[in-house]
Order: C-alpha cells, then sequence, then structure tokens
C-alpha cells in the first residue's frame, strides 16, 4: 500500500559542532514536513538548552538576520511552567533542554509548513522532551515563523555557545504528501 | 515511523468556499490525522473553526469541550478553555499579508460509538495584528457516537480563500 509519510534524509549529530547544516531536504515534493530529533546530547556536563535552529534559504545561505519570531512553553517536571517568546530573533528556539549523555538528552518532533513556497512565511510548531541535571526532566511546545517570504530548502541545527558542543544525536526528515 | 501514514483526502481552496468537509473515517484505522497548510480567509479578525461529522452530517450541538494553551510571541501565554461550545476554533486571523494559519490535528475514537470522540492539536498561525500565535491542546464532543471526518468554515459565515486540507489514518 502507498503511503505519505515520506523519509527524506537522516543526519548524524557528530561529536565537536556547534551547528549541523541539514540541507536540501525541503523541495517542491511536499508541503509539509516532519522533522524527528533524538538522542540529541551535549559532549560534556553543560547541562543547558539548544540555542535552536535557523533556516537555510534556497542560495545556501543559512538565515542569521532577526527574522524569525517564536513562543514557547517549557513544562517543568519540578517547577513553574514558563513562557518564552520573542517577536524577532536570529533563531527559532525549541526547548531541548540536554546534558552530557550519563546525565540526559533530548529529542522531539518538529513540522514544518510551506518552506518551498516563496511567497509565504515558513511556519513550524514543535513538541520536545529532554532530561539535564539542571532542570531535570522538561517538555517543550512551541510555534514559530520565519518572518520572509522565500523559499527555504533546509534548516541548521543551532548553538551560539563555543563552550556547549552537542556530543551527538540524530535528525531525521520526512515529507508528508 | 516511515510508511504508517495512508492520505484519505486531500481538498485545495483555491476560490472562496463557504466550507470543506473531510470523510472517510470508518474502522480502517484507530486514529486519523488532519493537516491544514496556508489557510486564508476573506473577513478579518475571524477564526477558522471546524465541527466532528456523523452519518448526519455536521454535528451541531454544544457539546464541545476544549482546553488549550494560546502561545503569543509578543504577549503573555493564555488558557483557552470552555464547555459545551457548538465548535472548534483557532486563534482569529485577518486578511492582511502573510496572515495565515497551518495546523495538524490527531482524531481519538472517532469510529468508536460507545466512546466519546477526542483530538490533540497544535496550530501555528500569524493572527489578525500580524503577529504569531498559535495552540496546542485538545478537545472532545461529549456524545457517545461514532464520527465519519470533520467540517472547516469560517467564523460568522465567511469563507475559506485559499489553503489546503488534507485527511490521513494511521496504519494500524
Amino acid at each position: 500500500m502507498a503511503t505519505n509519510l515520506q523519509f527524506i534524509n537522516k543526519t548524524e549529530v557528530t561529536s565537536g559542532v556547534t551547528t549541523v547544516n541539514v540541507d536540501n531536504v525541503f523541495t517542491d515534493q511536499y508541503d509539509v514536513y516532519m522533522v524527528q530529533i533524538t538522542g540529541l546530547h551535549q559532549n560534556s556536563n553543560v547541562a543547558n538548552d539548544v540555542e535552536g535552529i535557523r533556516l537555510i534559504d534556497n542560495s545556501g545561505s543559512v538565515v542569521t538576520g532577526s527574522e524569525y519570531a517564536w513562543a514557547l512553553l517549557i513544562l517543568y517536571s519540578g517547577t513553574t511552567f514558563s513562557e518564552q517568546k520573542s517577536t524577532s530573533d536570529t533563531r527559532l528556539r525549541l526547548g531541548l533542554l540536554t546534558d552530557q549523555l550519563s546525565d540526559g538528552q533530548t529529542g522531539g518532533t518538529f513540522y514544518v509548513y510551506n518552506p518551498n513556497d516563496s511567497s509565504s512565511y515558513t511556519f513550524i510548531n514543535s513538541k520536545t522532551f529532554g532530561m539535564n541535571t539542571s532542570d531535570n526532566n522538561a517538555g517543550g511546545k512551541m510555534i514559530g515563523v520565519h518572518k520572509t517570504a522565500e523559499t527555504i530548502r533546509g534548516f541548521q541545527l543551532y548553538e551560539s555557545n563555543a563552550g556547549r558542543p552537542f556530543g551527538g544525536g540524530q535528525i531525521t526528515v520526512y515529507g508528508v504528501k | 515511523m516511515a510508511g504508517s501514514l495512508i492520505k484519505i483526502q486531500e481538498t485545495i481552496v483555491s476560490s472562496s468556499t463557504g466550507s470543506v468537509s473531510l470523510v472517510g473515517i470508518d474502522s480502517t484505522y484507530d486514529v486519523y490525522k488532519v493537516v491544514w497548510t496556508n489557510v486564508t480567509i476573506d473577513t478579518d479578525t475571524k477564526q477558522l473553526q471546524w465541527r466532528y461529522r456523523n452519518s448526519s452530517g455536521d454535528v451541531n450541538s454544544s457539546n464541545y469541550d476544549k482546553a488549550r494553551k494560546i502561545l503569543k510571541a509578543n504577549a503573555s501565554f493564555t488558557n483557552s478553555s470552555g464547555t459545551n461550545a457548538t465548535q472548534f476554533n483557532t486563534v482569529s486571523i485577518g486578511t492582511g499579508t502573510q496572515e495565515q494559519t497551518n495546523g495538524i490535528l490527531y482524531l481519538f475514537n472517532f469510529n468508536n460509538s460507545s466512546e466519546y470522540s477526542f483530538h490533540t492539536e497544535e496550530a501555528s498561525s500569524l493572527d489578525y495584528q500580524p503577529t504569531l500565535a498559535g495552540i496546542q491542546g485538545g478537545g472532545v464532543l461529549t456524545v457517545t457516537e461514532s464520527h465519519t471526518g470533520l467540517t472547516f468554515f469560517v467564523q460568522d459565515s465567511n469563507n475559506l480563500e485559499s489553503g489546503t486540507f488534507t485527511l490521513y489514518g494511521l496504519k494500524k
């Protein structure tokens, strides 16, 4: 039987880097994409959340300007839930709270709407989970938008702090046909 | 995960339309999924709304309950809850540039005539201001009957202008 969730790409997160580009995954084949992040962790004991993602435009450049808006509800197991938001930021924050692998990891699913439509903004929503020694267990519910109408062909997993490189993980992209 | 999503119906709105019905829910799958993308409307400050459908058509009774969190990029988040409404809804959008809604529902128990039907929802929209706003939460129709689909429409009998609505089944 034909199916409509179609595997596109799997990227391994290598240890020691602070950016991972997942490029050339959004095309004219699909309007909606599902991205799964699994086993994402840091390579040292820093217990923090990953900065987020940034999009890659049609020329292959990472969009680094203040073109993103997002809203994130972090659901902590041990303390009050936290509202985080921005109307003008240089990344989309997903709420990926993680740590070195012996102390925690993070993952989740996010959907990308209309990335290949040059006349539309690109919208995202996500749900994540994570664990580290600072926050214990936490989940994230997020919405986001890239406020420029242009073709988007990929994204970058992004951490701005050189002292918090990734330790490993996987990123898998599917098209929703 | 791959290979488990089966498309049942896709409706593309390319001109002014009063409603879109997605049908075909039966015993084939236990869980169904609805995706809407790039949905725009013809009147400012109105909501995309939806009702469940049974074998007689849209269910118009006052039995829709919801509990959601509204996430906003420019203001404090708010709770959106209520009982005995006549429909479900997104945030209000408008007719300005890029004002649109995108979202996903997962549907549970729709083919079970002895239990309530539920959904979870996640939506990301540029609202009427225009500001990023979205919903994370769920809803239930408190009637023990089976449901065959949903109908999407615009608040106060206004029209859909564009968008794509798709119904999928999740393979058992």
